[in-house]
């Protein structure tokens, strides 16, 4: 699905600056998009408006043809719009597979053999299926990465979310991203990947937006962006 | 009580105990007691016993556990009560109640009658009526033996530390004579050894206690003479004019066939007033007190300890047993409710719209800032007023539970509390509807932070539970207390039953230490980047 945000507008309770202030990005569908800025410009903030864990104040976000406006209430379309969170944020009382087959199962209602078979396939894939049986602390970063993108994967997510997927991780591990996110996009997933690291947006993404003050500041493809950044 | 009802009863409980709402409404949803005048003695024949309420703690010559063998209930007042149920041809039962509010149990109909020294005095007619005496006790006031500085008359009272029972006769008197009275809840015994070692100077109390725990003392000296007299009465239901009739007929006509007059020969109780009281026949001049004499017997000289524990305990450890089992039965219920409730609550404060979370927080300081004893009390004693008798058990139970759930609810809000908020949030994003998320994702990694302090709770509960004895219920800690007051023997005892405390608590303290090895692991949380 693609996404198209218009003239977005975000103010924290409390806050003097709104977070976002009328932000439009377009990524069509099955691209990756590299969203950068310095540290407060807002974009973690609209990775949370965008996965609808927060409400925001103006502006429409448009997912696939349906629009919401301010105050409307997406939820996440049931795990459709999945979020990487930059502490990943898996769920340590579970078991790595028992991570991924959560949500399928509560949620749609899946079988446990069948969730299970899914989320076994998508592991492999991403090389960890060994560890399905461990528990999140006896994993390495770059394996809970692997873990928190496989267990939004077992959604079947249209969007995926990522906020700084790189800085848990060493040099070597970053090129892996990049292998990721290229597998993952060839399912037809669009992707909005929030990073600070030049090399993986320039690399991995087929488009790049620069946020500053809540605001794009900069978009395009990579190599001009983040040549003119640079 | 099934699962539902206790549920039902709970959520009643809740507003009527939070706001004092009225509930007349609830009478239905429960045993009640009717508000008009009782008929206990045909209750009693129906039943084919009376129930006669009796503190077995109170000691010795009255109710007591025999020392020789502690599963009988002895004392002249036990085979007063046989005669006196024999003449109304029924069975006699005895039930146990802490001896100060035995005719508030009277009147909350726990039992038919009270027989268990209660004396004629105009304030107890409020709660109860009185039959007509059925003995006549003197005042008699112990004093050190060697003590040079002995108040001997009550005149010299004044100023003195004397050590009496709440609320007698004695206490009366040594008030009035300007004494500084120090009252006992506990057994006979320990009021003549706070003499015996000082703490006081004189013990005024009737006669039969002094006979049989003041007089076998070689330490102390009993004053001759009387200063005062007492009658003991049996406690019947106020208003209730049959049952008041049945019981007077039944003292005069053991009074005339000479049965009391035996029975108090037996016992070493018989005096000149209470002849005069009763107006029949002596006993006859071969009497003699063997029941006394097997008192002295088995308890006027203490045994050594070994003797004490190849003798006389291995016969105390059934009363133990089933006294550890009803605490046990009573905590694990009452822990039941506190941790449901507790998480209701808990949810409710942290999750739970506003008016719901003011609630809960007026719950929590409500119950975690009065006595257990206060709530027990209401429940118990309270509730009928409203029209809501609950027995003792289902009382004990409740309250206990209602007083854990606050500090369970606090458990659980600081285990919801140690969840990061990132992990809802990671539910969300994933599908999960907000119950669902806490059910699966926040629930889960709560209870394992809040389970060690539960199982603490559990075991501190296990012993807040010593409180439902107020209600009629022979628990651990008042076995002992009775056992010890019937044997003359606390430290031993004390030591027996802290054994049976250990076994009931390390299980679960072990479990707790176990659990929080095993989960510890689990719970900590990815390091984040
Ligand atoms: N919950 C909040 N309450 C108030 N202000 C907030 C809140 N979250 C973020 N902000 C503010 O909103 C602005 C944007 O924050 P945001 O987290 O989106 O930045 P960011 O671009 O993700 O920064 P970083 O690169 O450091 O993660 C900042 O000024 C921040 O202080
Ligand atoms: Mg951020």
């Amino acid at each position: 699905m693609s996404i198209c945000v218009t003239d977005l507008v975000k103010r924290h309770p409390g806050a003097a600056a709104p977070a976002l202030a009328g932000l439009c990005m377009k990524v069509p569908t099955g691209k990756i998009a590299s969203v950068l800025g310095r540290s407060g410009a807002g974009k973690t903030t609209l990775l949370r408006c965008l996965s609808g864990l927060d409400p925001f104040d103006g502006g429409t976000i448009d997912v696939g043809g349906v629009t919401f406006g301010a105050g409307a209430k997406h939820g996440s379309f049931g795990g459709r719009i999945g979020l990487v969170f930059q502490t990943f944020e898996l769920f340590p009382h579970l078991s790595v597979l028992d991570n991924c087959t959560l949500a399928p199962r509560v949620v749609r209602g899946e079988a446990r053999a069948r969730a299970e078979a899914r989320a076994m396939d998508l592991l492999a894939e991403l090389g960890i299926e060994d560890k399905a049986r461990a528990y999140p602390e006896a994993l390495s970063g770059g394996q809970k990465q692997r873990v928190a993108i496989a267990r939004a994967l077992a959604m079947e997510p249209s969007v995926l979310l990522y906020d700084e997927p790189t800085s848990a991780l060493d040099p070597a591990l970053k090129h892996e991203v990049g292998r990721t996110l290229r597998r993952v996009s060839g399912t037809g997933v669009t992707q909005i990947v929030v990073t600070h690291d030049l090399p993986v947006a320039r690399e991995a993404s087929d488009l790049v937006f620069v946020l500053d003050k809540g605001r794009v500041a900069a978009f395009g493809p990579p190599e001009e962006v983040i040549a003119e950044a640079a | 009580m099934s699962k539902r009802r206790l549920a039902v009863t709970l959520l009643l409980l809740l507003p009527l105990l939070v706001l004092g709402a009225p509930a007349r409404a609830l009478a239905e949803e429960s045993a009640t007691t009717p508000a008009t005048a009782r008929n206990a003695v045909a209750d009693a024949r129906a039943r084919g016993e009376i129930r006669w309420g009796n503190d077995s703690q109170g000691g010795a010559p009255y109710v007591f556990q025999d020392p020789m063998d502690p599963n009988h209930l002895i004392g002249f007042e036990v085979d007063f009560a046989a005669a006196l149920a024999n003449k109304l041809g029924v069975r006699a039962r005895p039930v146990q109640g802490p001896w100060d509010g035995l005719l508030e149990l009277l009147a909350r109909g726990d039992f038919d009658v009270v027989i268990n020294g209660i004396e004629v005095a105009e304030e107890k007619k409020r709660v109860a009526d009185l039959s007509r005496p059925y003995y006549v006790a003197a005042m008699r006031l112990t004093v050190r033996k060697g003590d040079v500085g002995a108040p001997r008359t009550l005149v010299a009272l004044r100023g003195r530390k004397v050590g009496t029972l709440p609320g007698s006769l004695a206490a009366r008197l040594s008030e009035r004579e300007g004494a500084e009275v120090k009252t006992y809840d506990g057994g006979q015994n320990d009021i003549y050894d706070d003499l015996r070692i000082g703490r006081t100077d004189a013990v005024l109390l009737d006669d039969p206690i002094t006979l049989y725990y003041g007089a076998i003392d070689p330490a102390l000296e009993v004053v001759d003479g009387s200063f005062g007299e007492a009658s003991y009465a049996v406690g019947v239901p106020k208003g209730d004019t049959e049952t008041l009739a049945a019981v007077n007929g039944a003292i005069d006509a053991l009074a005339k066939d000479g049965t009391l007059a035996a029975l108090y020969a037996r016992w070493g109780l018989w005096n000149e007033p209470t002849e005069k009281l009763l107006g029949g026949p002596k006993p006859p001049s071969t009497a003699v007190a063997e029941a006394h004499d097997a008192w002295r017997a088995a308890v006027g000289k203490p045994l050594p300890f070994w003797s004490r524990v190849t003798e006389r305990y291995p016969a105390t450890i059934g009363l133990f047993a089933r006294g550890a089992l009803l605490s046990l039965v009573v905590s694990v219920l009452a822990m039941a409710v506190a941790v449901t409730l507790g998480m209701a609550l808990a949810l409710a404060r942290v999750y739970g719209p506003k008016p719901l979370q003011w609630l809960a927080v007026g719950y929590i300081e409500l119950f975690r800032g009065t006595p257990l004893l206060v709530q027990l009390t209401m429940v118990y004693f309270g509730l009928p007023e409203l029209g809501l008798t609950l027995s003792p058990f289902v009382a004990g139970v409740i309250a206990l539970g209602l007083n854990y759930a606050a500090a369970e609810a606090e458990n659980y809000r600081a285990g919801l509390g140690s969840v990061p908020a990132g992990q809802m949030d990671a539910a969300r994003t994933l599908g999960l509807s907000k119950l669902a998320a806490l059910r699966h994702v926040a629930l889960p990694q709560a209870i394992r932070v809040a389970l060690p302090p539960t199982t603490n709770d559990f075991i501190a509960l296990l012993k807040d539970s010593s409180l439902i004895s107020v209600v009629t219920l022979t628990e651990l800690t008042k076995t002992y207390t009775s056992l010890a007051s019937a044997m003359r023997d606390h430290l031993g005892l004390g030591l027996v039953v802290a054994l049976f405390y250990l076994g009931l608590s390390l299980p679960f303290a072990r479990l707790s230490r176990s659990v929080e090895e095993r989960l510890g692991s689990k719970v900590r949380r990815p390091a984040s980047a």
